[in-house]
């Protein structure tokens, strides 16, 4: 065990002390304070606002607040504490009115997405580190480009002294469209090997037609497509890095819309009810 | 498996990178981007590869133009410029791609354009009261019933009936919000425990429920509503209130200290007791010097003994009974039935209470009003001392009827001999009809005029010793004596709510020690710890205090000329 899973476990186990602490006091104090969901539910957008901040925070980097690391921390283990008050909040029922129940699924939606997001950035990394070639992912394009420009060169390359065309063909009508643009995205999201084996295959069936010439030129293009294979699955891991921030992002914004017309219609229609 | 073909660093050098901006190169796609990128408005900026400069000879500008394409993008061409200064290698223009970043944004700016449209659509509709009410309201408070009512009222609606206008006019939402932020629901208010949280709302409330807004005189603040009663919690009954509440104010020490010193300030007739309906009567004891105003946090722990029992209050009937004789078992059975409690405690019409004793129903049976243990059958009128003087008065014409009636007797002689037979026996043991009087009436059977007037009668179950021996009687001159009308309480404990049936179960005995009572100034009521017994978490049965305890109180005539919406006003 690493000292960040040490790190992790006790984190960990602070946050569920915490939260059984808050459900103990909150048990304490709700008799006494009729309007303790009113403080629960400033507390929780209290957390919603801090956190939504995080993304400012990250904008920002000139000014000399806590280090990013520390604001990821914050802004992990401050949503999943925010997530136990809220069910207090909420008195851990499920609502049935329209507002509180859309109100509910993006407070869901939201906080499911940012622990998927969490689990991804700790997994993900990990496992582009150990398929190698890592690559930023706005340069795939460019290392993309270069590799179809090697493997035309190549294919093309072997038709005059070859005095055969099998293997451009080949490339033509097999690989160069796979060349052309990133592709299999869930078999690489997956960790599937299937696609590469499969145009390994064929290009292994080819070989008995291939002439000298083009067999030593078919093993740069196995090589090129293995290349091609890893720059996709550093792209397909990447992407999905960036794109959970699509649902979680959006649906923060949502949520706080629909939680400042929950605010504001709770305070008018309440009258001081609780 | 090899290295990717572009090292890294060599790709650092191609400084195209800009993950922060809007937009990129439109040819980014296939791998070959232009250097100078779009501008911040998402055009296309690209000109040519370079911008020629002219060649400087000994720090003079020459007319020769120089290519300044960047060594990272192939140095100098081949080409060089053009005798005009310009570059020769035009770049092809492109149609920028928004970044990665910047959809995101596009994302998040739909995420809130759909939200707040989705918002203003469903808020502008008429079926805004059906998104924005929380939960199916209660039956009570829904239904054409009620809106009719809301609408006698002067509300708008249902809705408007308890939320005022604001429940029509979402102009008034953010107004106010801002003042329920500032008055009951500011954050001082959200923190303090036990707010003086009257609000707007339970105003509503009391518009139509106003005297059950009423609990104490003493109170110190007045408890809102939605404390027990929340609405919008679903469609069936509104919600009843568990213990909590109660012990909120109850086991506060701070409050009921504060509750009993305004008690102590006001007049007695703020703590009058509103009459039993049906003309019941209640057991009347004393409101305690500070009421009830004991810190209770449950009613196993804290809750006073009852109050009739810790001050031993006596039975004020003056109606003389030993429950222990009765059930002694030397009394004979009765219908082949040992005496018990059933034998004289029926359930009334209710199922909850049992009727109060009478001496038709229950003592008549066997303590027969018969004077005269020689003629069974000739019994005393009951329940009017008058009568019974007037009867003792007629005591010939008594037996004459008593001699036609009952014993079939007829023709004058025999009749006139019956009477004047019985009249004789009398007027030797007894002497006079003023003594017989006395006797009836003063005679208990261990003392009196005559120690006791009736044997036991042949046929009757106990002798009539004399009207004293259950009653008190009070002689007065010139009239027939008084005789105390038995007042027997229909409730004993007013504070409280019980029914029977429930614990039918149980023996009677288990809550009421009648076995060992001998004085009917015994008040037989069960102590708290035989309650605490079953109605405890160990005993497994409700401990709650509406259990037993209702929170709404019939105001007192007193309180009654206040209204209480403006008594209560926060």
């Amino acid at each position: 065990m690493t000292a960040r899973h040490v790190r992790t476990l006790l984190l960990f186990a602070g946050l569920a002390v915490a939260a059984d602490a808050l459900i103990i006091v909150h048990g304490k104090l709700a008799p006494n304070y009729p309007l303790l969901a009113y403080v629960t539910g400033w507390i929780v957008l209290g957390l919603c606002l801090y956190l939504t901040a995080f993304n400012a925070r990250k904008k920002i980097p000139f000014l000399p607040f806590v280090g990013a690391r520390h604001w990821l921390n914050v802004h992990i283990y401050g949503g999943l504490l925010a997530a136990v008050i809220c069910i207090l909040h909420v008195r851990a029922r499920w609502p049935s009115g329209g507002l509180q129940l859309w109100l509910c699924w993006l407070f869901i939606a939201v906080t499911w997405s940012g622990i998927f997001g969490w689990w991804l950035s700790r997994a993900m990394p990990g496992r582009l580190s150990t398929l190698g070639g890592e690559v930023i992912y706005e340069r795939v394009p460019l290392v993309l480009r270069r590799l179809r420009d090697r493997a035309e060169a190549i294919s093309v390359a072997t038709v005059e002294p070859a005095g055969a065309a099998t293997l451009a063909e080949f490339y033509t009508h097999e690989l160069s469209p796979h060349f052309a643009a990133p592709a299999d995205f869930w078999a690489h999201v997956t960790g599937s090997r299937r696609p590469l084996k499969v145009k390994l295959q064929r290009l292994t069936d080819r070989r008995r037609y291939l002439t000298t010439i083009e067999l030593k030129a078919a093993d740069e293009l196995a090589d090129l497509l293995r290349q091609k294979d890893q720059l996709d699955a550093q792209r397909a891991g990447q992407l999905l890095l960036k794109a959970w921030l699509f649902v979680h992002i959006p649906l923060t914004y949502a949520m706080l819309i629909f939680t400042a017309v929950h605010v504001v219609v709770v305070y008018a229609f309440s009258g001081g009810a609780r | 498996m090899s290295e990717l073909p572009l090292d890294p660093r060599e790709a650092d050098r191609m400084r195209y990178e800009r993950p922060n901006h809007n937009w990129i190169c439109g040819h980014t796609c296939d791998g070959c981007p232009c250097r100078i990128g779009p501008g911040n408005d998402g055009k296309c900026r690209a000109t040519s590869e370079c911008q020629p400069v002219r060649l400087k000879k000994d720090g003079v500008e020459t007319s020769i133009w120089q290519c300044t394409r960047p060594a990272e993008w192939g140095g100098k061409c081949e080409t060089g410029p053009s005798p005009s200064g310009e570059c020769c290698r035009a770049i092809e223009r492109c149609k920028p791609v928004r970044s990665l970043r910047a959809r995101r944004g596009l994302f998040v700016l739909a995420a809130v354009a759909a939200s707040v449209g989705s918002l203003l659509l469903i808020l502008g509709s008429t079926r805004r009261g059906e998104f924005l009410n929380p939960a199916p309201i209660s039956q009570l408070h829904r239904g054409p019933a009620f809106a009719a009512h809301a609408h006698a009222a002067g509300a708008a609606d249902s809705c408007a009936a308890c939320h005022g206008e604001v429940a029509t006019e979402p102009s008034q939402w953010l107004p106010a919000a801002l003042g329920a932020a500032k008055k009951s629901l500011s954050f001082a208010k959200m923190t303090e425990p036990h707010p003086k949280d009257f609000s707007r709302m339970d105003a509503s409330c009391l518009t139509c429920h106003e005297t059950q807004g009423f609990h104490v005189s003493n109170i110190v603040n007045p408890t809102s509503c939605s404390i027990c009663h929340r609405e919008h919690q679903g469609p069936g009954e509104l919600a009843k209130a568990g213990g909590l509440q109660c012990t909120g104010c109850h086991g506060d020490k701070e409050r009921m200290v504060a509750s009993a010193l305004k008690g102590r300030t006001l007049p007695a007739a703020m703590f009058a007791k509103a009459p039993l309906p049906g003309g019941q009567r209640a057991f009347a004891r004393e409101r305690p010097a500070d009421g009830y105003t004991r810190v209770i946090t449950d009613f196993a722990h804290g809750h006073p003994e009852f109050q009739v029992v810790r001050e031993k209050l006596p039975d004020p009937n003056p109606l003389r009974f030993n429950h222990a004789v009765h059930l002694s078992g030397d009394i004979p059975p009765l219908a082949g039935k040992s005496l018990d409690c059933a034998s004289c405690h029926q359930l009334d019409a209710s199922r909850a209470f049992y009727r109060p004793v009478s001496y038709a129903q229950n003592c008549q049976q066997c303590h027969t009003l018969q004077f005269d243990d020689k003629t069974p059958g000739l019994t005393l009128p009951h329940g009017d001392p008058v009568s019974v003087r007037a009867f003792l008065r007629s005591l010939p014409a008594q037996y004459a009827t008593h001699a036609m009636q009952q014993e079939n007797i007829v023709g004058r002689d025999r009749i006139e001999s019956y009477v004047t037979g019985k009249m004789a026996a009398w007027r030797e043991r007894i002497h006079t009809g003023e003594d017989l009087e006395q006797a009836v009436f003063f005679s208990d059977a261990h003392g009196g005029p005559a120690g006791g007037i009736g044997g036991r009668p042949t046929g009757g179950r106990a002798r009539f010793a004399g009207c004293a021996y259950c009653h008190e009687v009070t002689p007065r001159a010139e009239a027939a004596p008084t005789i105390a009308k038995p007042v027997t309480p229909h409730r004993w404990m007013t504070e409280a709510h019980f029914n029977h049936t429930p614990h039918a179960t149980m023996k009677c005995a288990d809550c009421h020690d009648a076995a060992a009572s001998r004085q009917s100034s015994d008040v037989i009521m069960p102590h708290q710890q035989s309650c605490v017994a079953c109605h405890s978490p160990k005993g497994g049965v409700s401990a709650s205090c509406t259990t037993c305890h209702n929170y709404h109180q019939t105001p007192p005539a007193a309180v009654l000329g206040k209204k209480l919406a403006d008594a209560f006003k926060p």
